[in-house]
């Protein structure tokens, strides 16, 4: 960080990288935006890094914003289907155990693979 | 019929150039394990510890250096090595680079169906592979003529599943199969393996570096670490209590927002230094060597 910037654009810097790696990048950046006092982007599509680093998120989708918020309202209290939707696709490492993939019930078959919002891409 | 995996003391040797000197690379070391039919085990690691190349000697793509791949029927006789493939089948990462760009579904489905005989003649074989499509609930009739780059990812890696099961395999090694899917199609990707696991019984190994998934998905999990495993048990007491210094830091490194920020409590020097713990396996409730004696 030789150029002494305001902001510093990452675009997904930890998606190729195994998570021990990832952990160590995040903690350089959060400390260089503590001593630098300059505005972090990060651009990923790792939703749980995010909420865990970030003061405020926007969710994009098709090339559009369609919510932004404090990370903690995004986790807590989510407007959007997608953001729900989105939320919804990463399981919890340490909290309950839920039936998110297998369910305890044999479930119908098609009915039960519920396609995003706006369908399968 | 019901299939158990076996796998007892498999080692891969590569031999790679070091310098002027040819060496020895150990990426597979003394790993076992075994999966009933209907259960899952969850094979995690990072990147290089040697998974994909455990996948690759169980489904027969490479050759074990010392150690051997079992399949037993249901009265615990070992299949023959040439049935092996009919009942184990391979999904991989990468749905666009296992498919054909010049292929329709209706060929990929079509053609090991053929292979395996699982269809009498042409008219069979195009019943079948509309019920194939049918199963990992895509819409038959509209994609059945399609090539690869006219479906999405999500579509591509269930069309790569529905080759999976055209010979009727009973034991499926998924290797990553959703690394490189669109987050918002990968649970559902998982929750039709699950649900195909299910209606046939299947043993299931499931590999990732995903810890929050492998938790999920799997009944038990084995964790590898430079090729070795270094711990194993019951899918919660291997995330939710780790014991190997190397399972304490992936577990910390891994995001978990909705469980509370956990203090990165492990020093990688750590893990360094834990080269010859052994294995601490959660069903003896002690720490082993990797054929299963217990260390003092
Ligand atoms: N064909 C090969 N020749 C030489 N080294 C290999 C070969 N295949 C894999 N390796 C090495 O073996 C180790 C394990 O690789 P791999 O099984 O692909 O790990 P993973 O799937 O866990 O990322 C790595 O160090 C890799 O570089
Ligand atoms: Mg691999």
């Amino acid at each position: 960080m030789l150029l002494d910037p305001q902001v510093v654009i990452l675009d997904e810097p930890t998606t190729a990288l195994d998570v021990v790696v990832q952990r160590a990048i995040l903690r350089e950046i959060l400390e260089f935006r503590g001593r630098l006092g300059c505005a972090v982007l990060f651009i990923t599509h790792d939703l749980p890094l995010l909420l865990e680093v970030s003061d405020r998120i926007a969710i994009m989708r098709d090339g559009e914003i369609v919510e932004l918020a404090p990370a903690t309202k995004i986790l807590a209290d989510p407007e959007d289907a997608y953001t729900r939707h989105l939320l919804d696709s990463f399981p919890s490492l340490t909290g309950e155990r839920d039936d998110l993939i297998r369910p305890a019930a044999p479930e119908p078959a098609p009915a039960g693979e519920a396609a995003p919002p706006g369908g399968d891409r | 019929m019901s299939i158990t995996l076996e796998v007892a003391g498999l080692v891969k040797d590569f031999r790679v150039r070091g310098g002027p000197r040819r060496t020895r690379l150990r990426a597979v070391d003394h790993v076992s394990f075994t999966i009933p039919p209907g259960r899952t085990l969850g094979l995690v690691g990072e990147s290089g510890s040697g998974k994909s190349t455990i996948a690759r000697m169980i489904t027969g793509l490479a050759e074990p250096t010392a150690g051997h791949v079992v399949l037993r029927d249901a009265a615990g006789r070992p299949v023959p090595r040439g049935a092996h493939q009919e009942h184990v089948q391979m999904v991989f990462q990468d749905p666009f680079a296992a498919l054909n760009p010049f292929h329709t579904v209706e060929h990929h489905l079509a053609r090991p169906l053929r292979l395996h005989r699982r269809a009498r003649d042409r008219v069979d074989a195009s019943r079948r592979v509309l019920e194939l499509l049918d199963r990992v609930a895509l819409p038959a009739e509209q994609i059945v003529h399609r090539r690869p780059h006219e479906l999405s990812g999500g579509q591509r890696q269930r069309v790569a599943i529905a080759r999976a099961l055209a010979p009727g395999p009973q034991v499926i090694v998924a290797d990553e199969p959703v690394s490189m899917l669109d987050v918002s199609v990968r649970l559902g990707i998982l929750r039709l393996l699950a649900r195909l696991q299910r209606e046939e019984d299947l043993a299931v190994l499931y590999i990732t570096h995903d810890l929050a998934t492998a938790r999920h998905f799997s009944d038990d999990i084995l964790v590898l670490y430079q090729g070795r495993v270094v711990e194993r048990g019951p899918a919660d007491d291997v995330i939710l209590g780790p014991r190997h210094p190397y399972t304490r830091l992936l577990a910390a490194a891994s995001p978990d927002p909705r469980g509370g920020r956990r203090a990165l409590d492990v020093d990688p020097a750590a893990v360094v230094a834990s080269g010859e713990m052994g294995v601490y396996d959660h069903h003896t409730g002690r720490w082993e060597d990797h054929s299963g004696r217990p260390m003092t």
